[in-house]
């Protein structure tokens, strides 16, 4: 197999906290050389990767593929090609397909087509219960065998409590997440966006706060009942961030993300009625935005996700009330992140990229996140202050639902290699 | 040919030469102002010139209205079509009439929400709108927003009138309100930003869900009016204070020394929704009587969107009372404002 060798690049592996100049050279899928100056011989690869950062491959724990079942709106090619052009080398797609993936041979379906098809590593997340139906749990340790890496019913919230509290037991006999979507089904019912000023003057029906802490709240609860693990996925409002800080200082088994879009926009910004800033959880406040930022910086939100969610554009011409919830997000998660984190000098770049690397990776106990020799050679290859726009109908996701299409963006990966191979150059 | 055929078609020869100017429309001044606005969407973007000049080509175009024969040939040969997505008669019937009086083709369209849901895209029937060669669409959509979508698919040439948007805005039922309460207020020459100048006005009622609520509240606090919401938490958000207007839970504190009085139609379906405990208790706290209405002004009126929950939110006798009704006089000024907008939206100028 050939070799492939970084050179002058700036390595950046948050998981041994190294940051300094330092060339990479991949041979058979794996690190097998880290230090200055090493030399070619003919038959080796060369990238240039002056101004560059070389850090461990980014790691998605949300997303949507659609795969089985919609390929209207994403396939695995198509999605995993998107991640890849994000720079994303491995991403955790969710388990509401049609069908869920709530067996192991749907478990290895994907997997099996993302071998043929795809050009990420994807570790599924599996339903938490059969069919999404929240009667019945699914098998934990066949799906976990079968390579699920976390159980979550994303999109809908598991209300029967009973059950999910025989979740977090029973997913302890593999040390598991479960990964919750937090939301009180009742008092969301029927928003669209946040409940707030503009939801009011825009006499757009609401989605409060109290949906998403009530939830976080319960759930809190039942894992310092049973001792499990628990992530919140796409945590959006301030009661929350103080919820599961309270929690973590207690020592409970709490992880949570954040989306780049609850970051980057606000409910202001949903005045045009575009459909495109409409996603689950909505767009909140300034202050939950400030909130949600004093939760990254913290430590309080763990990781960063994108939950790329696409959806038709037919779907997404609707109004704001009949559109489907979601928005794309592998291509410009990383040049966001960037924008409000690493340009504005809030996060060093070792810091910034834990989480997307290591964290993400800790929370699911994914086997990446770190390129240390002997370690497997999924890398991405970022220049952080290239300049670009984004415009989405260049995107390689089947869907182009994106808020931020013609968006002034910083920071681009140049280079995404998976197992050794180059999957993306940009 | 009937006789009563006959006379009206020889009137419309004699008069299918005459320029809007010349059938009675003269007094508005386009010249003085330039109204280049195609599109209506909203009450938040108009000038009080704007505003003036709509309720006064209204005033003068409603005569028009008293006339034997109702027909003007102002827009004759201009297309509009009402593109109805909720049933609305009488918003539909008001513009369908307000086109037929100055001589437009008006035709409706009626979207069921099924064949939306069966892949055609806004898009898709901004195009079918093109082709047909419309010259103005009125929207009425049940969601907030989809004439600001619609408005992105469609050329500048073809204007659009937002006929109610969900619970966002109904502009043109404020304009007629607006109208209505100039009539009483206001000069002879409907001067109408002085004239009503810290009048209070209540709305009372439905107000989180009602774009009539919100298109009035932008419009009437732009006139300067002393705007007072009414109606119990569940429907009144106290949230609404920031739209820089008071809120009242009390009807008392709302009506009292009130010039005016909006009421506002209540979906009996707020019951069973849990946002109301009965319309009986609704009734008793925000239902409008003549004993009630003792605390405002004695020389309050009365309005209403219609149509009307005749003993919930008003009772039949106000209602019917001209003293203090003018639910009536909405009705036929709606379709006055409706023409002085189609008049002036199609033929603004393209600048």
């Amino acid at each position: 197999m050939s070799k492939l060798l970084i050179k002058n690049g700036r390595y950046i592996n948050p998981k041994t906290n190294i940051d300094e100049v330092l060339d990479v050279l991949i041979s058979d899928g794996k690190i097998v050389d880290l230090k200055k100056e090493i030399n070619s011989n003919g038959s080796t690869q060369i990238i240039d990767a002056k101004d560059f950062w070389v850090v461990p491959g980014l790691i998605d724990i949300h997303c949507h593929l659609r795969d089985p079942g919609q390929p209207e709106k994403e396939t695995i090619e198509t999605g995993t090609k998107a991640a890849a052009k994000g720079g994303f080398t491995s991403i955790c797609p969710m388990a509401n397909t049609h069908p869920p993936i709530d067996s192991a041979a749907l478990v290895e379906y994907v997997n099996k087509t993302n071998q043929k098809v795809g050009c990420v590593n994807i570790f599924q997340i599996a339903a938490v219960t059969k069919g999404l139906k929240q009667e019945e749990l699914t098998p934990f340790e066949e799906l976990k065998a079968s390579g699920a890496i976390g159980f979550s019913d994303d999109g809908k919230p598991i209300e029967n409590l009973r059950l999910l509290r025989s979740a977090l037991e029973y997913a302890q006999i593999i040390n598991a997440n479960i990964i919750s979507h937090a939301e009180d089904s009742k008092l969301c019912c029927g928003g669209a966006v946040h409940e707030g000023f503009w939801s009011t003057k825009l006499g757009i029906p609401g989605i409060p706060s109290s949906s998403e802490a009530v939830c976080v709240s319960r759930e809190i609860e039942l894992v310092r009942q049973t001792k499990g693990k628990i992530h919140f996925a796409h945590v959006s409002t301030k009661e929350a961030v103080n919820l599961i800080r309270n929690a973590k200082k207690e020592g409970l088994r709490v992880t949570a993300e954040v989306t780049p879009h609850h970051l980057v926009l606000t409910d202001e910004d949903i005045q045009d009625f575009n459909p495109n800033k409409k996603m689950n959880p909505p767009l909140r406040s300034k202050e939950d935005q400030e909130a949600l930022f004093k939760g990254v910086l913290d430590g309080t939100l763990d990781t960063f996700a994108t939950d790329h969610a696409p959806h038709t554009h037919e779907e997404k011409s609707r109004s704001m009330v009949e559109a489907p919830f979601g928005i794309i997000g592998f291509e410009t998660a990383l040049a966001l992140y960037l924008e409000v984190f690493y340009h504005t000098k809030k996060l060093s770049a070792l810091d910034f990229l834990r989480k997307l690397t290591v964290n993400p990776a800790t929370v699911l106990d994914i086997p990446r996140g770190s390129i240390s020799i002997n370690e497997i050679a999924d890398v991405t290859i970022i220049d952080p202050n290239h300049s670009w726009t984004y415009d989405v109908s260049s995107s390689l996701s089947k869907s182009k639902n994106s808020p931020f299409h013609m968006r002034k963006l910083k920071g681009k990966p140049v280079y995404t290699i998976v197992n050794g191979k180059v999957v993306c150059k940009n | 040919m009937s006789k009563k055929e006959q006379v009206m078609s020889s009137d419309m020869d004699k008069k299918k030469i005459l320029s809007p100017e010349e059938i009675g429309i003269e007094i508005i001044n386009k010249k003085e102002f330039n109204w280049n606005r195609k599109n209506l969407l909203t009450t938040q973007d108009l000038s009080l010139e704007e505003i003036g000049l709509i309720i006064n080509t209204a005033k003068s175009l409603s005569e028009i209205l008293t006339r034997q024969v109702k027909k003007v040939p102002t827009m004759r040969g201009k297309v509009i079509i009402n593109l109805f997505y909720e049933n609305s008669t009488r918003t539909r019937s008001s513009f369908e009439l307000a086109g037929k009086y100055l001589s437009a083709d008006v035709t409706n369209f009626s979207i069921s929400t099924s064949s939306v849901k069966k892949g055609e895209t806004l898009q898709d029937t901004a195009q079918t709108l093109i082709q047909m060669g419309a010259d103005a669409v009125v929207i009425r959509h049940q969601h907030s927003g989809i004439p600001y979508q619609l408005s992105q698919f469609l050329p500048k040439n073809i204007s659009l009138i937002n006929a109610g948007d969900g619970s966002n805005e109904h502009p043109t039922q404020a304009l007629l309100d607006l109208y209505t309460i100039a009539e009483i207020s206001c000069d002879e020459d409907f001067t109408v930003s002085h004239s009503l100048q810290s009048k209070k006005i209540a709305i009372v009622g439905d107000i989180l869900h009602s774009r009539v609520a919100r298109s009035n509240i932008w419009l009437l606090k732009k006139l300067g009016m002393d705007i007072n919401l009414c109606g119990p938490p569940t429907l009144l958000p106290s949230i609404m204070k920031e739209f820089g207007v008071k809120v009242h839970w009390n009807l008392n504190d709302a009506i009292k020394d009130a010039d005016f009085i909006m009421v506002l139609r209540l979906q009996t379906e707020r019951q069973s929704g849990g946002l109301i405990p009965s319309l009986d208790e609704y009734h008793r706290l925000y239902g409008l009587t003549h004993e009630k209405i003792k605390l405002a002004k004695n020389i309050v009126k009365v309005l209403h969107p219609g149509p009307m929950n005749r003993g919930v939110e008003i009772t039949s006798e106000l209602a019917d009372d001209l003293k203090y009704s003018l639910i009536n006089k909405q009705v036929s000024n709606g379709v006055a404002v409706r023409m002085a907008l189609l008049y002036l939206l199609v033929f603004a100028s393209n600048n």
